[in-house]
């Protein structure tokens, strides 16, 4: 770690003003000269086989351009590790909400009423919505060609029988051995709920043809250039054929690592010639864009009566609904289902089981918030039962620099500890009661951090300015501003020189997309090795013309600086811009990189979805509730969050992310839900889902601990999805500690405090 | 959000005016004071009125005002921004003042005014839903069908959708009488009988009618006041209990004590039986425990609104405790009462 001019010093966010000011673009902003309006179909029925859909009164109205349907389209699927689903509806519907037809008109009531012209009958087919009855042998089966889908993991026996579309097994140890040493085992099946990203700009594209025929996409993205993919395999097009031009995103949180509004709006575009525009109603977005998954989790834990974790069994099964867009949630939750902590036997049984409901996705946390409340929430169990101070227990157990997790990935900058101690020393800890009704629940997480592939771009400009590059998105998350840091940082200039091009398939290279806290740690560590070999190349042109050695030459205050004569330097424009018009230019310094290369050793993970993850970010958050045990109403007045996130970047930035997470991960511990009753979404706004207001959000103290990832730009990780993991069970821990009522299913309602508390009216 | 239906917009600048054009649109027209009820509605398609006339324009109908003699006049158009700021509410009847800042958020009572309020729609899961979610199932009453999907056996032929409205429980719990006025002539009646305790048809209002004012009468001065809300979250929530009480203390004794019970049933809910129950005597622990247990007999909530039911009706109880509880001390205080 060095002294840095720009690292970990305060940088607003550069687009901010814009943003307050409402003269950022979004997609819905996008208006194209001639543009039509989509709509689309829905299914209203939960599992029903398509009979015939006869869309000829809705081309015969005055208006209508285009009427699409899977008769229309490619017979083609996409999807993360199970590639299921396609444009349409193909055959069957399963789900309330899947899209079986689509409309182009001159405007969007035109288009409402061609939607309710096409007739479609349908025969309906026993549904299943328990992704538990799901499992029974005679449930009734989602996708009968299921066995015969391209997949893109390690399929284990059970994976892609029945409605199971994936599964993960992680076995390390002898599990039978450690529970037969163990002096105690504890057994408990905890319930979590569906819960939604609660972006509030809808999924929208706009989709163009231009003059040469090219498809041009804008839209609301965290991954452009695997929409750009997926265009190219779903429509037929090659991928120099499509653009895809990302606007400001209006929070994704990972609901936005999806492909939905974009294969729709560009078929119609290309079926009409003309611009299309789809956005998502809101009620759209409750009912055919993803949730978190919701699911069971069984875990059976062995200690010893010092509190050492000894052996551990987690089965968990997660509901994904009628697609399964994004299965690597079930992995990420079978990671993080030991929580951070050495257990020496463990079995994790993983599953992502079809429902007729609507999707599950990638969502903040990505499968980790549901299995660590079930093991932050036993944890609490374990040392009330032992006689054990809560974080006594932790700290007992917690991995430490050095220890491998139990997929055998071998451990490095691991300060779940520190975490631990500091969070312990801020909230002043004297045990968790604090008087009557009010206590404090602590609770750990850990979340994979990082890898997969990503490159960057650095074009030094004449005047010594440079622009950067990256596939890697803004989501609203502060990238574009931590990636100007990075770049000024490596090229000596202040954070304005550097302007960053985010997204923009022409303009921008490959990035998988932004989930897995990979934005900073990833896509940053990307930027900076561009903008080195960009350095690089500038200090070889000016230590010819400076006759001194490269290697003494050094980027500072837009000058190139003779590291031993200080006076002797050039500015940076002169270098840049002289070079440029004599030789040609400019100076371009490139980078590719995958952090994500070594497999896992197939005798401890069966199913894996991915290599082993960069690194590993670890968090302590402690939470102060006041419990009222005769409404049994919960009142969080403040969370505490210690995060072992590496270096600081934008120290902003930061503290707004890890606010963000705990709105998130309050919403999910008290209030939202998405109630799903035979199929269909109950509440599907904003105001039934109730993610957290303002007022509802408690004070808020937060810290970092000194931590340094070797694979991250100057050190630093993630800290996006660790930062909503463990509200819910650190809430839920402290909900017991003071009145008593453990509540095992997420959201804690009052209702269920008072259930648990066994009071007699209700 | 989906787009407005089409429909003419007018603006009278007079409460005549305002009754001519109803006069001659009926039924074909929808009031609007501040949209924050009426607006989502009309997205949602549960409302295509042809004709939305604002009240926006009519100086009149705005403002907080007291006359001796008569006693504390609201106008309708009075935002509950406005009502909550009221240096007249505030000092003549805190818990008015307090129940206005109840509802929804600052921007929506930036929005919505008091007589939206007193107006607003009924509300249940079943109704306020999309046309393309409702083309999933079959209409409930309210929306035209046959049966109310929340009533108990899902066969009444009754609308029992939850009325929500913070201001409307407390003003009832105050004796407040509301003026309407049509181009026939005006009439005055209780504010407890302008409901109809109807889901589908929640007013006694007729469609050629205008609320032009709401008043507290001059004889309930004096008088001490709560309410208390439940919701899940702490702002933008309905209601899903909610409990008014006004009493006068007198010699450390109860009189005229009236409780009501919002956010349950489809109008607000007077606990009856319970003026006559403290009426003269001191409120004490047992007392208080007989008079909430009242309060939760008057209670019928239904699967229609968030919450479990059992527990809004045990949260009417316990409401209703905190407010007698309450009452008592401030009684037996100065005898100020402060609402909450």
């Amino acid at each position: 770690m060095g002294a840095y001019t720009v690292i970990g010093k305060k940088t607003p966010k550069s687009d901010a003003v814009a943003k307050v000011t409402g003269e950022a673009r979004y997609a819905t902003d996008v208006y194209l000269r001639g543009m039509l309006w989509a709509r689309v179909l829905r299914s209203p029925l939960p599992h029903a086989r398509i009979v015939r859909i006869d869309t000829s009164k809705a081309r015969a109205l005055k208006g209508v351009h285009a009427v699409l349907t899977a008769a229309d389209v490619p017979d083609a699927r996409y999807g993360a590790l199970v590639l299921d689903m396609g444009m349409f509806a193909r055959g069957k519907v399963r789900y309330i909400g899947e899209a079986v037809a689509a409309v182009a008109a001159v405007d969007e009531p035109t288009a409402a009423r061609a939607v309710d012209l096409i007739e479609v009958e349908y025969d309906p087919l026993p549904a299943v919505f328990d992704p538990l009855e799901a499992l029974a042998p005679n449930a009734p089966i989602l996708h009968e060609a299921l066995a015969g889908y391209t997949t893109l993991f390690d399929r284990t026996a059970r994976a892609m029988q029945g409605n199971v579309n994936y599964q993960a097994e992680i076995a390390c140890g002898d599990v039978e051995a450690g529970f037969a040493a163990s002096d105690f085992v504890f057994e408990d099946t905890y319930q979590v709920q569906k819960q939604h990203p609660s972006y509030m700009e809808p999924n929208s594209t706009v989709a163009d043809v231009d003059a040469e025929g090219r498809l041009v996409i804008y839209n609301t993205t965290q991954r452009p250039h695997i929409n750009q993919a997926i265009l190219s395999s779903l429509l037929g097009v090659p991928i120099a054929k499509i653009r895809v031009v990302p606007c400001h995103v209006g929070g994704g949180f990972g609901g936005k690592n999806r492909t939905l509004t974009e294969p729709t709006a560009a078929a119609l575009a290309l079926k009409t010639r003309r611009p299309v525009r789809l956005t998502f109603s809101h009620e759209e977005e409750f009912t055919s864009a993803t949730t978190r998954h919701g699911g069971v989790i069984k875990l059976k834990t062995g200690v010893k009566k010092d509190g050492t974790l000894v052996a551990s069994q987690a089965t968990l099964y997660y509901d994904c609904g009628a697609y399964a867009p994004t299965p690597n949630a079930v992995w990420l939750g079978a990671i993080s289902s030991t929580g951070p902590y050495r257990i020496p036997n463990v079995r994790v049984e993983a599953f992502s089981i079809y429902t007729n409901k609507m999707m599950s996705g990638a969502f903040r946390g990505y499968g980790a918030p549901q299995s660590t409340f079930a093991r932050e929430s036993q944890m609490d169990r374990i040392a009330r039962e032992l006689g054990l101070d809560p974080f006594e227990l932790r700290l007992k157990n917690c991995l430490v620099e050095g220890d491998s997790l139990h997929t055998g990935q071998p451990l490095h900058s691991v300060q779940v500890r520190e975490t631990l101690l500091k969070a312990r020393a801020m909230v002043g800890w004297k045990g968790p009661r604090l008087g009557p009704n009010r206590a404090l629940g602590v609770a750990c997480g850990i979340f994979a951090c990082g890898g997969f592939a990503t490159s960057s771009i650095v074009k030094m400009n004449m005047d010594g300015t440079a622009t950067v590059a990256t596939g890697a998105m803004d989501m609203g998350q502060g990238l574009r501003t931590v990636m100007r840091q990075i770049a000024a940082e490596v090229l000596g200039l202040a954070p304005d020189d550097v302007t960053v091009v985010i997204g923009d398939t022409d303009l921008t290279p490959f990035d998988v997309g932004i989930f897995g806290d990979r934005g900073t740690h990833t896509g940053g560590q990307a930027v900076k090795l561009a903008a080195e070999d960009a350095r690089d190349q500038i200090l070889a042109a000016a230590a010819a013309g400076m006759g001194v050695p490269a290697g003494r030459l050094e980027l500072r205050e837009r000058k190139v600086v003779d590291r031993t004569a200080p006076e002797r330097f050039l500015h940076l424009r002169d270098v840049l811009g002289g070079g440029q018009y004599k030789k040609g230019g400019p100076i371009i310094g490139k980078a590719s990189i995958n952090l994500t290369e070594t497999a896992f050793d197939p005798g401890i993970v069966r199913g894996a979805a991915t290599k082993m993850f960069s690194t590993y970010t670890f968090a302590t958050h402690v939470a102060e509730v006041e419990v009222d045990p005769r409404t049994g109403v919960t009142k969080v007045d403040k969370i505490t969050a210690v995060h072992d996130c590496g270096t600081v970047i934008n120290p902003d930035g930061l503290r707004g992310q890890i606010i963000g997470g705990m709105a998130t991960g309050l919403g999910y511990a008290l209030y939202e839900d998405v109630i799903i009753e035979q199929g269909q979404v109950q509440n599907p706004s904003f105001l039934e889902c109730r993610p957290p207001t303002a007022v509802d959000m408690p004070a808020i103290e937060f810290a970092t601990v000194e931590g340094y990832d070797a694979k991250g730009p100057f050190g630093a990780k993630g800290v996006g999805n660790v930062s909503v993991i463990n509200i819910a069970p650190a809430i839920a821990n402290a909900v017991e500690h003071a009145v008593g009522a453990r509540v095992t299913s997420l959201p804690v309602t009052p209702l269920k405090v008072l259930q648990a508390l066994g009071a007699g009216e209700v | 959000m989906q787009p407005l239906p089409k429909f003419e917009y007018r603006e009278p600048g007079s409460v005549a005016e305002a009754a001519r054009l109803l006069a001659e649109l009926g039924s074909r027209a929808k009031l609007i004071g501040g949209g924050t009820d009426l607006v989502p509605s009309m997205r949602q398609g549960l409302y295509t009125p042809a004709y939305v006339i604002s009240l926006q324009r009519i100086a009149d109908l705005r403002g907080v005002a007291w006359e001796d003699g008569v006693g504390l006049r609201i106008g309708p158009m009075t935002t509950l921004r406005e009502m909550e700021a009221s240096a007249e509410a505030r000092a003549r009847f805190p818990f008015l003042a307090a129940a206005a800042r109840e509802v929804g958020s600052p921007q929506l009572r930036e929005m919505g005014t008091v007589g939206g309020n007193l107006c607003l729609d009924t509300r249940c899961r079943h109704f306020n839903q999309s046309e393309d979610w409702q083309d999933c199932v079959e209409a409930c009453v309210k929306r035209g069908g046959e049966f109310c999907k929340a009533s108990p056996n899902g066969r009444a032929r009754k609308c029992f959708a939850v009325f929500s409205a913070d201001l409307a429980t407390a003003l009832v719990a105050a004796n407040a009488r509301v003026t309407l006025q049509s181009a026939g002539g005006a009439r005055t009646i209780e504010l407890a009988d302008y409901y109809t305790g109807d889901g589908a048809s929640p007013t006694a209002g007729r469609p050629d009618e205008v609320l032009t004012e709401v008043l507290v009468p001059s004889a309930m001065q004096g008088v001490l006041g709560t309410y208390l809300k439940y919701r899940m979250r702490q702002a933008i929530d309905y209601p899903i209990a909610g409990v008014a009480l006004t009493l006068r203390p007198r010699d450390g004794r109860v009189h005229d004590a009236r409780m009501v019970v919002g956010g349950i049933s489809s109008r607000p809910v007077i606990v009856k039986g319970l003026g006559a129950l403290l009426e003269g005597k001191v409120l004490d622990e047992t007392l208080a425990e007989s008079a909430a247990k009242l309060a939760r007999k008057s209670a019928t909530p239904l699967a229609n609104t968030a919450g479990d039911r059992a527990h809004r009706k045990q949260m009417v109880y316990e409401f209703a405790r905190r407010a007698l509880a309450e009452a008592a001390h401030a009684a037996a205080g100065a005898g100020g009462g402060e609402a909450r």
